[in-house]
């Protein structure tokens, strides 16, 4: 990967939010208000904010990198339509954006592939890849190298589990099929392994 | 049979519970805040992880976007009950589109269930039509009547009308406009109901159907259009046979459909 990092940008006028604290009217949150009244500049500033991030999950699930860059361009569409709806006292911009690309990504990798069920081997080899280069690829981010620490401090079987979900998009019956595990088990190492990540990354609760 | 529906918050906040189990932790949610409390922690974590994948899009990506922005409306603020319930959830493909999924009277933050009413088997039908019965107390029933001229001369003249064409069923359409803030919906193409049977309108707030009452029919036969306001969080039109005098709640799959 060669991602400069998350809170990179190279097209707009805005200044860079992070790592010192975002000057007001430009946290995401204040982004997404103002986008909701139509404000272009605001739109355009969420997408150097988030753009690295929704393409690059959305290239990580479909693992096509022209596929991602169109469920990239519906995912700041929905932004863009919906930014009335979002809710700041239910949950940060991020995890708004980063869901609605989770579940676009994985309509769009389950419409390709609902006529043929998923090569399991395929996947299986796939596995190792995903984990090693999430544990892997450390790069300059200060938060990448956060997450990857902390996708680091898990046991294997949890972090297994985890980036299966996430980056691969499966479901957790196929995460259990994948790995040959009992479903209560895949289903309490998943909750295992983001109680460790979120104390790890020091998410609010 | 079922072991404590309390640790799928983690398979929840992956987006990997099927169905049928999102809908469990649904309602086991809307009874255990500590729950809940813990699924919107582990979404605010599962976020953070997409920071490991970021990569930069083609440049050409931006202006693709802001251009599509700019020749897409937005929608109005969710008012009353209608929140973004797919906001933070895994939202559903349906939501996804349609925005205002609504949230079952029980509670805000739940998991909507995964396929909208529309695209339901038979068999799940008596679930949404529970769902509707705990909302009816919102439901809004429009009387169903010709076109007020002057709305649908500002839906038909907008600048912003958008014609969609039934997904199910083979003809009529919904001519929508944001603008003008309503919709008009012709249904035709089809067949004509023995006695006791009635075509009944409904619109999808998300994937819950409301009613618009029952279609009405011309001296010739055909259906008579309806025009009516676009409410928020509006995701299709559908048609269902009812009994005569209409349901409260679909009793039948869609005939007919036009999603948003």
């Amino acid at each position: 990967m060669t991602s400069p990092g998350p809170h990179s940008r190279g097209h707009s006028a805005v200044p860079n939010a992070s790592p010192s604290p975002p000057a007001a009217g430009q946290t995401p949150e204040e982004l997404l208000r103002r986008t909701a009244v139509g404000e272009e500049a605001a739109f355009a500033s969420l997408y150097d904010l988030f753009s690295t991030r929704v393409f690059g999950l959305a290239k990580r699930i479909v693992r096509d990198p022209s596929q991602a860059e169109e469920v990239a361009q519906e995912v700041f569409l929905e932004i863009w339509r919906r930014a009335s709806r979002f809710d700041a006292g239910r949950g940060s911009a991020l995890s708004w954006v980063m869901t609605l690309t989770h579940g676009r990504s994985v309509d769009r990798v389950r419409s390709a592939q609902a006529a043929a069920d998923r090569d399991l081997r395929v996947a299986q080899s796939s596995t190792e890849r995903d984990v090693d280069s999430v544990v892997e690829a450390v790069e300059a981010s200060f938060e990448r190298r956060a997450v990857q620490r902390c996708l680091g401090s898990l046991t294997e079987l949890q972090r297994e589990s985890v980036t299966l979900a996430y980056y691969s998009g499966y479901s957790y019956r196929e995460v259990a099929e994948l790995l040959s595990a009992p479903l209560p088990t895949i289903k309490t190492r998943l909750r295992d392994g983001l109680i460790r990540l979120r104390d790890c990354l020091g998410v609010a609760t | 049979m079922r072991p404590d529906p309390h640790l799928l918050t983690g398979a929840a906040a992956l987006d990997a519970l099927p169905d049928d189990e999102s809908a469990e932790l649904a309602a086991h949610l809307a009874e255990c805040e500590t729950c809940a409390a813990e699924l919107a922690g582990f979404v605010e974590t599962a976020a953070l992880l997409g920071a490991v994948t970021a990569d930069t899009p083609p440049a050409r990506l931006r202006e693709s976007v802001l251009a599509a922005a700019r020749a897409t409306p937005q929608l109005p603020p969710a008012t009353g009950r209608v929140a973004d319930a797919g906001a933070h959830r895994a939202p559903e493909p349906a939501d996804r589109a349609a925005d205002g999924a609504p949230a079952p009277a029980t509670g805000a933050d739940v998991v909507p269930l995964r396929r909208p009413w529309y695209r339901r088997p038979q068999a799940l039908l008596a679930a949404a039509v529970a769902a509707v019965v705990l909302a009816a107390g919102t439901a809004v029933v429009v009387v169903t009547s010709a076109p007020d001229r002057d709305v649908a001369t500002c839906v038909s003249t907008a600048a912003d009308a958008r014609v969609v064409a039934p997904s199910v069923g083979t003809g009529g359409e919904v001519v929508a406009s944001g603008q003008c803030n309503q919709a008009t919906v012709t249904v035709a193409g089809l067949p004509p109901l023995p006695g006791g049977k009635v075509y009944q309108l409904w619109y999808l707030r998300g994937q819950e159907p409301v009613s618009m009452g029952v279609l009405a029919t011309s001296a010739t036969g055909s259906l008579q259009p309806v025009t009516a306001p676009l409410a928020a969080g509006t995701t299709a039109f559908a048609v269902t046979v009812e009994p005569t005098g209409g349901s409260a709640a679909p009793t039948t799959s869609p005939v007919w459909v036009v999603p948003l």
